[in-house]
């Protein structure tokens, strides 16, 4: 396990530099000028040239991606690593915007994975332990309409039910604990419907299995037998799912966030792309991929935690 | 196992709870929505309308320009004069007027603050606003040239931060020699201008002129050994700890993308004239958000609610929906270049083809029925009355009329409008300019028998086409920044680089030469308006409507609140009644 652990950290550099060069080619020449402002005034071209030259974009990439390297290796005057400034909020550190939101996201994020995982696992354990009852087909159609429904329309019916009408939760911010309930439920929805249905689908496949059938004709009660000896294999699929779904709940959702006011990263992966502000792209590309390689990292390592059968 | 299960949900569940949310939001006596967050708050680089209205909370200029009534009080200068030439401008600086940590406002702190606005190294949108100063100008193009040379000189044997700074403190002199602004004394400032200009006082007023603090400012100062260029340090400007103003209010504290938070400025001169001791500026984005926060009564005022959201608040006929005309207007910019991108000939650069195309829109159509906010239709550029003294040439402005159109396009020499071909209008998505668009194509269709296809791109793509002229018809907006018709008028101007159409008009650009030496304020305007109606005549654009402004807040509730057509609210005169309480 050590030896995998290592053989991927070494791999790591190597991934990030492929993903900054293709990343810093495709910002470089997607059409528009990162300069421009929205009020549609033109700057004029000799401030447009200073302006540039101060960002090391004024000879092509190749020169902007060597000193934004340089700031990330080794630093800036701000610290390590250093992303840079933002071209569309000029006075902003990316370093800085992305520690801001960040945190957030991944706060958002891991309660709505919780939330997931919650739902997913009960009622997919219902659904295999009882299929067919009442309680099964409730909550396979809960589970269909989480996987049919896109976020902005769970988010907006909660938002309206009970922030709005019943007033039991605040509408938006990002102020206490209670601002986390309803954004972390609508980004879990999806989530908890797939993992519903894996676990659901696999436990009905072990369940009927041989050495199950084998265990309850020595006696073992069905309970006993789905938690001690099915559920463990079941799992198996909903942990491969876990990891990409981790670093991407965790990096940002950018419609829920927007409906419910909350300052993550979603926001970050849209605008920088629609402002063309290069230096954003990069710091927030670069931090997606580091979280992606990272979340299959701990999803690969937790499998062999959950079964020891299984050698890294 | 299950255990193990168990234990992975409880951690992600626990999360949240280890971490925390962060401090709740602070409680202020008036809260407003931003839509988006502050591009700037450095006073000399800023562009944006919102982030000029946060400035004027921060610091204060000399004049104080009222947007209600246009009219000039002292600001930070209690009093001025002007020679009788009207070059020479004289400011006295009050004298119990001080920064936001206790020390005294100078005049040097303004010269500071403008040479900062001039030299290309700070790179200020706004930086020819204060080319109206006398040898400003000269000034900017010296230091260009000095950085250039720098830059020639240095290649190869590298230059050095010294060697910058030096380049710097040579500048500096050559400023005090070039540029006509100085400090008379510690509280009085000099300014001779280029020529008379009325409205230099309405300039004085804006946030480009604003002063900073000269020893915190020059404390992030560094030079650029490759560049030789001096910068200043952008975070100064976004932090609560560092950033020292002269204006009624201090930045308390701010989070990005989620709040501002301003609380009164204990050394501010006129403190005993805000109407509120703190200001929240809350940011949300989502129109549904905003409506939310608003409804729930989180939020106190929603400055300008968005295109998507307008109409239907218009429509409900509500007390707290104040529809407010602004001093801008909806454009359709015309190419009218020759021949187009594409070599081929370009049927708009005859001006009777834009005249008919113009004479083939039916503006009262397009606020009624297809923006539903019943904005006024325009036949001119300058909004009529957001100018004083000024009349807009509305005659010279074509009027829905097909057959005169129709007349005009076959004196061009199209018997029938389906042979003006290639087309097409270019417009920014989202906003609602998709229906507009629709909507004019298919009154040219309609009138003239014009085809033309409908491009939706993103902002900052039309930009780029605009500037290379890769469009035919784009649409376009502009808003006044100072109430004179130059403010529009300029644009138009041949060698004005906002002049994207490329329409150039020696009869024009020689009105506005004019009215620029004109020391007759009557005959100046008189000036502007026959260049108006030249540029309304040969239509370098459509004027399709002026804008409204849709705000949000209930007149029983907050106080003192007056909308204006430069949305500039003066955000100290304003309160909540039942803020405070809760």
């Amino acid at each position: 396990m050590a030896r995998m652990i290592l053989w991927r950290l070494v791999q790591f550099p190597f991934i990030l530099g492929a993903i900054f060069v293709v990343t810093l080619t495709l910002a470089w020449v997607v059409p528009g000028d990162p300069l421009d402002t929205d009020d549609g005034r033109e700057i004029a071209p000799e401030i447009k040239a200073a302006m540039l030259k101060q960002y090391n974009m004024d000879e092509g990439p190749v020169k902007f991606g060597v000193s934004y390297l340089k700031g990330l290796v080794v630093g800036g005057e701000r610290g390590w690593p250093d992303f840079g400034p933002s071209l569309a909020y000029k006075e902003e550190r990316v370093s800085d915007m992305i520690l801001g939101s960040l945190p957030v996201s991944i706060m958002l994020g891991s309660s709505a994975l919780a939330v997931a995982l919650f739902i997913g696992t009960v009622s997919g354990v219902i659904g295999a332990l009882k299929p067919g009852s009442l309680l099964d087909l409730s909550s396979l159609a809960v589970a269909l309409l989480g996987i049919s429904l896109p976020n902005f329309v769970t988010g907006s019916i909660l938002l309206a039910v009970v922030a709005g009408a019943w007033g039991l939760l605040p509408a938006g911010g990002w102020d206490s604990s209670w601002h986390i309930v309803l954004p972390a439920i609508t980004l879990g929805i999806a989530p908890a419907a797939y993992i519903a249905r894996l676990v659901r689908l696999g436990l009905a496949d072990i369940m009927s299995s041989d050495y199950i059938r084998t265990a309850r004709a020595k006696g073992l009660s069905q309970h006993r037998a789905l938690f001690e000896h099915a559920l463990k294999v079941a799992y198996l699929p909903v942990l491969s799912f876990m990891g990409p779904a981790a670093a991407s709940v965790m990096t940002g959702s950018f419609v829920v966030e927007k409906l419910f006011n909350i300052p993550g990263m979603g926001d970050h992966f849209v605008k920088s792309v629609i402002n063309k502000d290069q230096f954003l792209i990069l710091g927030v590309v670069l931090t997606f991929s580091t979280m992606l390689v990272l979340f299959n990292l701990i999803v690969d390592v937790a499998y062999a935690w959950i079964d020891p059968r299984i050698e890294l | 196992m299950v255990k193990r299960i168990v234990a992975i949900i409880l951690v992600m569940f626990s999360l949240p709870l280890l971490i925390g949310v962060g401090d709740p939001m602070p409680k202020a006596d008036f809260v407003f929505v931003e839509s988006a967050e502050y591009n700037s708050r450095d006073p000399q680089r800023m562009t944006y309308l919102a982030d000029i209205r946060l400035a004027g909370r921060l610091f204060e200029t000399l004049v104080d320009l009222n947007f209600d009534d246009m009219s000039r009080n002292p600001g930070a200068a209690e009093r001025w004069e002007v020679s009788e030439d009207g070059r020479t401008y004289t400011f006295y600086i009050r004298e119990d007027a001080y920064w936001s940590n206790g020390d005294p406002l100078t005049a040097h702190d303004y010269i500071y603050a403008w040479r900062r606005a001039i030299i290309p190294d700070t790179a200020a949108g706004y930086a020819f606003f204060l080319f109206a100063i006398d040898g400003a100008q000269d000034f900017y193009a010296f230091r260009e040239a000095q950085l250039e040379a720098y830059v020639e000189e240095t290649k190869g044997s590298g230059g050095s931060e010294e060697r910058a700074e030096a380049l710097w403190e040579e500048a500096v002199q050559k400023c005090d020699e070039m540029v006509q602004m100085r400090a008379v004394d510690d509280k009085t400032i000099e300014v001779t201008i280029r020529q008379r200009t009325d409205y230099f006082l309405d300039l004085v007023a804006f946030a480009t002129y604003m002063p900073v603090h000269q020893a915190s400012v020059e404390a992030g100062v560094t030079y650029n050994a490759e560049s030789g260029m001096r910068m200043d340090d952008p975070t100064y400007w976004n932090d609560p700890d560092r950033l020292i103003g002269n204006g009624p209010y201090v930045l308390e504290k701010r989070k990005f993308r989620q709040y501002n938070y301003l609380t009164a400025n204990p050394y501010y001169w006129n403190r005993g004239a805000l109407k509120n001791k703190s200001l929240l500026a809350r940011i949300i984005s989502d129109d549904m958000a905003i409506m939310m926060a608003y409804d729930q009564g989180v939020v106190d005022y929603v400055p300008l609610v968005s295109t998507g959201m307008s109409h239907d608040l218009v429509a409900d006929d509500r007390d707290d929906v104040h529809v407010v005309p602004l001093a801008g207007t909806y454009i359709y910019n015309f190419n009218c270049l020759p021949t187009l991108k594409n070599g081929e000939p370009n049927p708009l650069a005859d001006w009777r083809v834009r005249r008919a195309l113009c004479t083939a829109i039916d503006r009262s159509q397009l606020g009624e029925k297809v923006t539903r906010l019943n904005e006024p239709p325009a036949y001119s550029f300058v909004p009529p009355g957001s100018c004083a003294g000024y009349e807009p040439p509305v005659d010279a402005a074509p009027k829905f009329d097909p057959a005169a159109a129709k007349a005009l396009l076959k004196e061009a020499g199209y018997e029938n409008g389906s042979e003006v071909k290639g087309l097409s209008i270019l417009y920014n998505t989202g906003g609602g300019h998709d229906r507009i668009a629709q909507a004019v194509k298919n009154m040219w269709e309609e009138h003239l028998g014009v085809i033309v296809t409908l491009e939706g791109v993103e902002s900052k793509i039309s930009s780029q086409r605009a500037r290379s002229q890769d469009y035919t018809i784009r649409r376009a907006g502009w808003y006044g920044d100072y109430a004179d018709p130059t403010s529009w008028l300029d644009i138009r101007s041949s060698k004005d680089e906002n002049n994207t159409t490329k329409w150039s008009n020696l009869e024009y650009d020689g009105l506005l030469k004019k009215a620029a030496v004109s020391t007759d304020p009557a005959a100046r305007m008189k000036l502007l308006e026959d260049a108006e109606a030249i540029m309304m005549k040969e239509c370098p654009h459509a004027v399709l409507f002026h804008y409204v402004g849709v705000s949000l807040y209930d007149p029983a509730k907050v106080k003192g609140l007056k909308l204006n057509a430069w949305t500039r609210d003066r955000f100290e005169d304003i309160y909540a009644v039942d803020r405070g309480k809760d």
